[in-house]
């Protein structure tokens, strides 16, 4: 290179300014500025940064010849500029640059081998300077931020969870990689005052303090509607309504709900589903709508119930964990499987355990909010279910009565008749009850002496028996059962009828 | 579902079927019949939950193999409630119900064997 050359200061600037545009990571930058140095202007390059706190840092060390390379490392002190190091001729006369931002020095620029090199690039190397500096201060006040923005998200999350008998309630957060900013992810979980616990999960569009601040609003939000609301679309409507009125627009997916011990009822606004896993290992993704919160001020939100069953897991959990591949469809599988594993092994921490199973020591790009739901193992001899008449239920409304089967003792036989009468009956409100939003229904069955009583009960009205060649369900259910009664009324309709195992077994003979 | 045995469709239906899984037999039962062998198997030998929606879409499949000549063979299922709701909704006769895969393997070859020859 010659001395003077401008061209190598012209390829130093361009080099210089690619690599800080290239990270936040100043132990990634650094380096590679220090290269350039080397490369163009100078025999070698060191770069010293002071810290917030006013200790040095060497985050650069390079050298054209890499015998000199190692004599600079190997005596590099702990503290740089505590020292005149590195002073060692052989390793070339040193040239400082000092970085300024602020009105304070925050670091060196050292230039080994330079003088007489470069001589009149007096400017280009205030200007290197100059861009360095920029890029150290902004980078420290980024991290500034996002520790910020850390502190107040963490502060900002539950420490405790409820603790009710045959229920456990877990969680795990994980913060967005280093590289990336702190979002708005938050779970939260509280009891109620009639013993319900309500649970909320949610990721506030955009980064920073500002995601974390709003995260903090709506949470308690919905910790203040949830004292005086039931429905958790209506607490999801709140919450809305104050988003819109915020200066400027934000968008927050969410999902909440209330948990009576039984039952789930929830809302969704634009969030992924919850996902519940029943003791024989299925998943099923449950039933969601609704717009995100803040774009639309009448947008319709409808709630949803679901009866969790024995020895099965919900789990609500933020996008981060199934788009961190880049490919929603291989994570949903992968969150699919980590939640059957999970079921299957029962560990002490569910959240815990599927963020370490699908995660597996990652980072993703995003934070990741996960929220479980345990509810224990019980022998079931009733049943009283409620659920929004949705196809999935009736998978489920089977598996409890496949529960009940097993705690009032019956047989395969007696068991395959009742859920094929239920079955059918359920079916009949999933496909008839309701025209288009699904209402609920409820699955009520006692035992009485040696009868089973059961009882469903829907808030819609049954379609008249098909012509088309379906319409089977009630001639099923009477030839299976006994005593069936339809009772319609403007309220609903009601079906009741009795499984009486010994005479059914008599019968069959 | 859907397996070649000897030559001969079979659909086994094994678990539970329900409406909302029953779309996926209505393939599987068009695929099997599509082979146009002469016969088609169904197979609830393992099934141990079955509703409505499913008897109503087998009934349509046997008239529909009646249509286009080909045979319809129903392997029962094992449990008695279960043959008992077939009963119930017509779905068997003496000509297409078979106790066992293997009966049914053995008409639907007959009735291959027959379709060949002529």
């Amino acid at each position: 290179m010659n001395p003077g050359d401008p061209d190598a200061s012209l390829r130093l600037l361009a080099d210089a300014s690619k690599a800080l545009a290239s990270s936040f990571d100043l132990s990634t930058t650094l380096p590679l500025v220090a290269r350039s140095i080397a490369a163009h202007v100078a025999d070698g390059c060191v770069i010293d940064v002071i810290d917030d706190d006013g200790q040095h840092h060497v985050m650069a060390v390079t050298h054209r010849d890499p015998d000199a390379e190692q004599r600079l490392l190997a005596s590099a002190p702990a503290e740089a500029a505590e020292s005149d190091w590195p002073n060692d001729p052989e390793v070339g006369a040193r040239t400082d640059l000092p970085l300024r931002a602020r009105g304070q020095q925050i670091g060196t620029i050292i230039l080994l081998g330079a003088r007489g090199r470069v001589g009149t690039d007096s400017e280009a190397l205030a200007e290197l300077a100059a861009r360095v500096s920029l890029s150290v201060d902004n980078t420290r006040l980024y991290k500034r931020e996002r520790r910020l923005a850390q502190i107040l998200q963490t502060a900002l999350l539950p420490t405790t969870l409820p603790q009710t008998p045959g229920r456990a309630y877990h969680a795990a957060y994980v913060p967005a990689s280093d590289e990336a900013e702190v979002g708005g992810d938050w779970y939260d979980a509280f009891p109620l005052a009639d013993g319900s616990i309500a649970l909320s999960i949610g990721d506030v569009a955009g980064h920073g303090l500002d995601a974390a601040v709003i995260m903090g609003e709506v949470r308690q939000t919905f910790r203040v509607a949830a004292m005086y609301m039931r429905d958790p679309s209506a607490v999801l409507d709140l919450a809305n309504q104050l988003l819109l009125v915020r200066h400027e627009p934000i968008m927050v997916t969410a999902i909440f709900g209330i948990y009576d011990g039984k039952t789930f009822t929830y809302g969704s606004a634009g969030h992924p589903p919850p996902i519940l896993c029943t003791e024989n290992g299925n998943v099923d993704r449950l039933p969601t709508d609704g717009l995100p919160l803040g774009i639309e001020p009448n947008g319709t939100r409808r709630a949803w119930t679901i009866t969790i069953p024995p020895s099965s897991l919900l789990v609500l959990y933020t996008d981060g964990l199934i788009e961190f591949t880049r490919d929603v469809t291989e994570g949903e599988t992968l969150l699919a499987q980590a939640i059957t594993d999970e079921v299957k092994s029962r560990s002490s921490n569910p959240a815990l355990s599927i963020r370490k199973r699908i995660l597996d020591g990652r980072q993703s790009s995003d934070d990741v909010a996960i929220l479980t739901l345990s509810v224990g193992d019980c022998v079931v001899k009733e049943l009283d279910l409620r659920y929004s008449a949705v196809p999935l239920a009736a998978s489920l409304v089977r598996q409890s009565i496949g529960r009940l089967a097993q705690g009032v003792d019956l047989n395969p036989d007696q068991t395959f008749s009742l859920q094929v009468a239920v079955g059918e009956a359920v079916s009949n409100v999933i496909e008839h009850a309701y025209l288009q939003t699904p209402g609920p229904f409820t699955v009520r069955i006692n035992k009485d002496k040696d009868q089973l009583h059961v009882r469903i009960e829907d808030e819609g009205r049954w379609r008249p028996a098909r012509q088309d060649g379906r319409g089977y369900g009630l001639s099923i259910i009477r030839s299976l059962m006994n005593n069936v009664e339809v009772n319609l009324s403007s309220g609903g309709t009601t079906l009741t009828f009795t499984h009486d195992p010994r005479a059914r077994r008599k019968k069959a003979r | 579902m859907l397996r070649d045995v000897d030559g001969i469709p079979v659909v086994e239906i094994q678990g539970e079927i329900d409406l909302l899984s029953v779309q996926r037999l209505e393939v599987e039962l068009l695929s099997a019949a599509a082979k146009d062998v002469g016969a088609v198997i169904v197979s609830l030998a393992d099934t141990v939950y079955f509703d409505s929606a499913v008897i109503h879409r087998l009934l349509t499949f046997r008239r529909q193999m009646s249509v286009i000549r080909q045979n319809f063979y129903l392997v029962q299922p094992r449990l008695e409630a279960g043959q008992r709701l077939l009963l119930i909704t017509g779905l068997t006769s003496k000509n297409d119900r078979c106790a066992s895969l293997e009966e049914a393997l053995a008409l639907a070859s007959q009735v291959r064997f027959d379709r060949q020859r002529t």
